[in-house]
This record gives structure tokens, sequence and C-alpha cells, in this order.
């Protein structure tokens, strides 16, 4: 049961998601799917191989309800039922005027996510920017409210990732980081469930070892969607096949 | 030596640096309200600036293992009459160009911005203050005392697992100890911030030294490295550097060069948005990978660049279990600075 990945493991793993996202847009599978949703690239910044996993995407807002920033049903975001609850609401407690407003004042939000290796802790952690389409940073407590996280943490603030604003581990400029130092808890819990079900079937190390090439990818289902970031089922089922 | 030697431990902690704090003329004038029927707010305001024209600038000796939003409240206090700006803007800092990282500890940046073989202990470092147009892309946001004392936690969170692989002994302080560990950071109280800090120092039994190389105001380079080397001997400075990778092709006026850039860039907000391109060319010197390439001994030992570490530069058959112990800063990182 591992807990840690190594240097080398996480950037296997890295070109590994790549790979799977790259399959999974040429199957033809998304359909209406916004395809910057899913263009992962490796982004280099030495000569040493040293770098990061990066996705830019750009989604509509409506900028109409500042209050809850309502993100609009655009398909390439993967709202949970909770949070698409709490905008029926706000469109719903809104009058009739003010929703053929906001039709016409969407804007477009552009986010940065990347995923980097922490040396140490020895795991991979997430980093995003949102910027307006001049380029300006959105304020964070507009960020915070257009994050699905934001929704959750309404009900459960002590089992949700800390957020704050750090130097890039890489690049040096201000970034928001999912803060890591509870990775490692949260994965052993999630590759040991995985271990129990496997033990049951009378599984060999094989299966551990495929557990150590999910690392990245079954912290990404977990930790993506509560920032935002799309991971649709049948890249996992594509991961599965791959083994 | 013994960890419990107070002396050198105190007088690295006492460490101060002279600096002089200059409002940026930007702020001082720029604010001027613009229809004609403000005549009387305008005199106003120009008496204000010559009443308090002395007030421009104000000295003060600063503590090197401190971060400048715990002094700067007195700075901006000082400022209040010269500017009409501040009521709650952020305040930031400037040196030559360079918008100042106030999460790096101030000796850090002294060492790494201003220092020179030459620089003597009366030195003064000047920085300017601005109110205005804080460059969003180059600083974090440090909006009221919780910004700082949260980054604080994390970095001391870092350092603690890399230390001991857990931050239990972090978790289990109790609140009062909490909070008086901040106290003793946030009012440059020895004896209350040693009385706790003194428990993240475990002694013999480090897994691996927190240690931060950081060169020209960029990402610092950091790797795990054991502080009990293959011999079974402590791992010195000079095995650390023979196990760094570097290349100095970016010499540091380039570098300076690229910053300035940057704060200028920012304060118009008008920088594309794939800043990780930007900085990508300035962040690839540092490598912790040591293959065929040349070694950061090498280039030391080139007298290309030199190393210091709180100001000075300790011998390199120190022992970084001995340096971490006395010459960590609050964070419980052990900054070597290259310049």
């Amino acid at each position: 049961m591992q807990t840690h990945l190594t240097w080398q493991q996480f950037k296997l793993q890295c070109e590994r998601l790549i790979e799977l996202v790259n399959q999974y847009r040429g199957s033809g599978i998304q359909q209406n799917e916004n395809q910057d949703s899913f263009n992962w690239y490796w982004l280099e910044t030495d000569d040493r191989g040293t770098g990061c996993l990066v996705l830019k995407s750009i989604k509509t807002i409506n900028t109409e309800l500042p209050q809850q920033i309502n993100v609009s049903n655009n398909k390439d975001i993967d709202i949970e039922s909770e949070l698409e609850e709490n905008d029926i609401q706000t469109i719903n407690s809104s009058n009739e005027r003010d929703i053929t407003t906001s039709k016409l004042n969407q804007k477009f939000v552009h986010y940065e996510y990347h995923i980097s290796f922490s040396v140490s802790y020895q795991v991979p952690v997430l980093y995003l920017n949102v910027y307006n389409s001049d380029s300006s940073f959105i304020k964070w407590d507009d960020i915070w409210n257009l994050l699905p996280l934001s929704s959750y943490d309404k009900s459960n603030l002590s089992s949700i990732p800390w957020i704050s604003q750090v130097d890039h581990p890489l690049l040096g400029i201000p970034f928001y980081q999912l803060h890591p130092c509870e990775t490692a808890n949260l994965m052993n819990q999630v590759l040991a469930n995985n271990n129990i079900v496997d033990d049951d079937k009378c599984s060999t190390t094989i299966t551990t070892q495929n557990h150590e090439n999910d690392y990245l990818l079954s912290w990404l289902s977990i930790v993506g969607p509560l920032v935002g970031i799309r991971l649709p089922k049948e890249i996992l089922i594509l991961n599965k096949n791959l083994k | 030596m013994s960890f419990f030697d107070e002396d050198v431990k105190k007088s690295i902690w006492e460490g101060k640096i002279p600096i002089m704090f200059t409002l940026s003329p930007n702020d001082l004038t720029s604010h001027i309200p613009p229809s004609s029927l403000s005549f009387v707010i305008v005199m106003m305001m120009m008496m204000m600036m010559l009443t308090f024209a002395n007030q421009k600038t104000k000295k003060m000796f600063v503590p090197r293992n401190s971060y400048f939003p715990l002094i700067t409240g007195v700075v901006k206090d000082h400022f209040s009459y010269s500017t009409l700006v501040i009521s709650d803007s952020e305040l930031w800092l400037e040196y030559k160009g360079i918008p100042l990282k106030w999460h790096i500890p101030i000796g850090v940046l002294f060492d790494m911005l201003v220092a020179t073989p030459d620089t003597t202990a009366s030195q003064i470092w000047n920085i300017t203050v601005h109110f205005q147009s804080f460059p969003e892309k180059v600083l974090l946001r440090c909006s009221n005392e919780d910004a700082i004392r949260t980054y604080y936690k994390n970095v001391l969170k870092e350092a603690n697992y890399i230390k001991q692989g857990d931050i239990n002994k972090l978790n289990n302080l109790s609140i009062n100890q909490t909070n008086e560990l901040w106290d003793g950071l946030k009012l440059h109280d020895y004896e209350k911030f040693w009385s706790i800090n003194k428990m993240f120092y475990p002694g013999n039994g480090y897994k691996h030294i927190p240690y931060r190389i950081i060169q020209n105001n960029k990402a610092p380079l950091q790797d795990l490295i054991s502080p009990i080397n293959e011999n079974g001997q402590e791992t010195t400075l000079e095995s650390l550097f023979s196990k760094i990778a570097f290349n100095n092709s970016n010499n540091s006026s380039s570098n300076n060069n690229n910053n300035n850039n940057n704060s200028n860039n920012n304060s118009n907000n008008n920088n594309n948005i794939d800043t990780s391109n930007e900085t990508q060319q300035s962040t690839t010197t540092l490598s912790s990978s040591s293959t065929n390439s040349t070694t950061l001994l090498q280039v030391l030992n080139s007298g290309s660049i030199r190393y210091s570490i709180q100001g000075i530069e300790p011998p390199l058959n120190s022992s970084l279990i001995w340096l971490g112990d006395y010459f960590s800063h609050p964070d419980n990182f052990l900054y070597i600075v290259l310049a």
C-alpha cells in the first residue's frame, strides 16, 4: 500500500495521464465537450526534465449573480448535484429580468491548473490560478465561489484540503495551492480500500503494482472535481483497459 | 557543542539589518483629487506634505529572522500623513525595481539582493514603500496578519515533515503553545519563540535536513538530503553542494532585468496569460539531479558565485545537522543564498 510517490513515478504517471486523455479525446466518446477541458500537457522547466503537468481551460460565468457566481450550464464542468441545486435555487429566487440580462453578461474565465511534485511531501500537489480575459487575476473570494469545493465547505469544513496562495515551486510566481500535508493520509485510505477489495479476489502482487500506477489518477479523480477539473469516468475505464 | 548553546542561537536570532524605507514618489503625489472643487483638499494636502516632508523616510533596524509584514505596521503608520492612499490598500516593498517577496525571511532577501563581499554591518538597505499598483503577478497577497500566519504555519509544517516524516509535533501543540510560538515570532521575543521552537529540533533524530538554496529571487531549490552519509558520517555542506547539478549560464544581472520587466508589466496588468512560459526561461539554473553536468561545488570553487547562510559563510566542512540546529530561520528551513 503506497502513500507517497517518487519523482520518477510521478513523471511516469503524468505521461500516462496525458496518454489516457489523448486516447479519450481521440475516441470520440466526448460529445459536445469543450476540447480544452482535457488538454493536459507537460511543461518542462529545465533541461534536465524537471517540470509539471498543466491544464488550461476557459469557462463562462454569469456576471449578474455576484453573491453566488453562477457557473453556467456549460458541459465542460463537472458540477455535483449539490451545487446544481444551489444554482437552481439562485435562479428561481431572481426575477425574470435578471435571468435575461445575465445571459447577455456572460464572461470568460481562464483557469490554469498545474500538478507539480512536492519533494518535501513526496506527493502530487495541485496549483491553480484563475484569470479574467485581460489576464488580471480574479479576486480570491470570487475564485472560491467558482470552485465546487466552496459548496462542500458549507457543510463539512474540516475534511477539505486547505487552499492558500504560495509561490509556484518551479516558476516562483503566485499560485493557489491545495495544501499537500494530508495527501499521504488520503491516499493511504483510498489505496487501502482498493487493496481490501483485491484481497477478496485473491489477487497477487501484480495488483499492488497496478495501484502504484493508479496513484496520480486516483488522487486527481478525488481532488480534481473539487476545483472544477473534469475527469470523465471513461478515462478511468481506459486506464483499466490499458493495463 | 551542545544544541542548547544559547549564545550561538541568540546571536543568530538577534541579527539585524539597517533599513531606510522611502515612500514611493507616485504615492506621494498621484492622489490629488481630480475635480476643481477639491481646491481646499489640495491646499490641505500640500500643507501636510510640507509639514511632513521629513516623514517620507523611516529608518529602522529590522530583524533578519522575521518577515516584512510583521514589521511594516510601524512604516505604514509613519507614512499615513504623507499619503492619502493607504487607508486600506496593501503595502508592498520594492528594491531597485524588484518587488520584495514578503514570505521570504528578511535576512534571506537581504543576502540575495543586496549583500556583496564588501558589505559592512552598517550598510543601509534602501527600500521603496508602495501603496498602489500591487504587483499581483509577482507577490503573494498579504491582506492581514492571518495571511502571514497561515503561510508561516504551512512552511513550518513542511520543514517538520522533512525532518521527521510527519507533523505530529506541530499538531500536538496546544493552542497556547501555538500562540506562544507565533507571538514570539511576531514580537521577536527570543524566550517566547524558542520555548516552543526547541521542540522541533530532534537532535540526532533527523530523517532529512530541510534546506532551500535560493538565488536571484527565483524559486528555491530543495531536495531531501540525509543528515548521515553512506559512510556513517554527518553530511557536510560540501557534500550537499557536490550533489547539486548547477548551470550558471544565466548570470545575475540578466535575471534582475527580468524581474524589473515583470514588475513593470504587472503594474499595468497587461501580462500575457501564459505566465508559465514567461518565467520558464529564468527558472532553469537550479536542478537537483547530478549526472555529468557541473556541480554547485565546482561552480563555488571556481569563485564565480558565493554562498551565505544567515549572512555569513560557514566552512564547507560544517555539518548540516549543526547548521540546521543553529542557522535555520524561524520556519525551520536552512536558507543557503547564492550571490
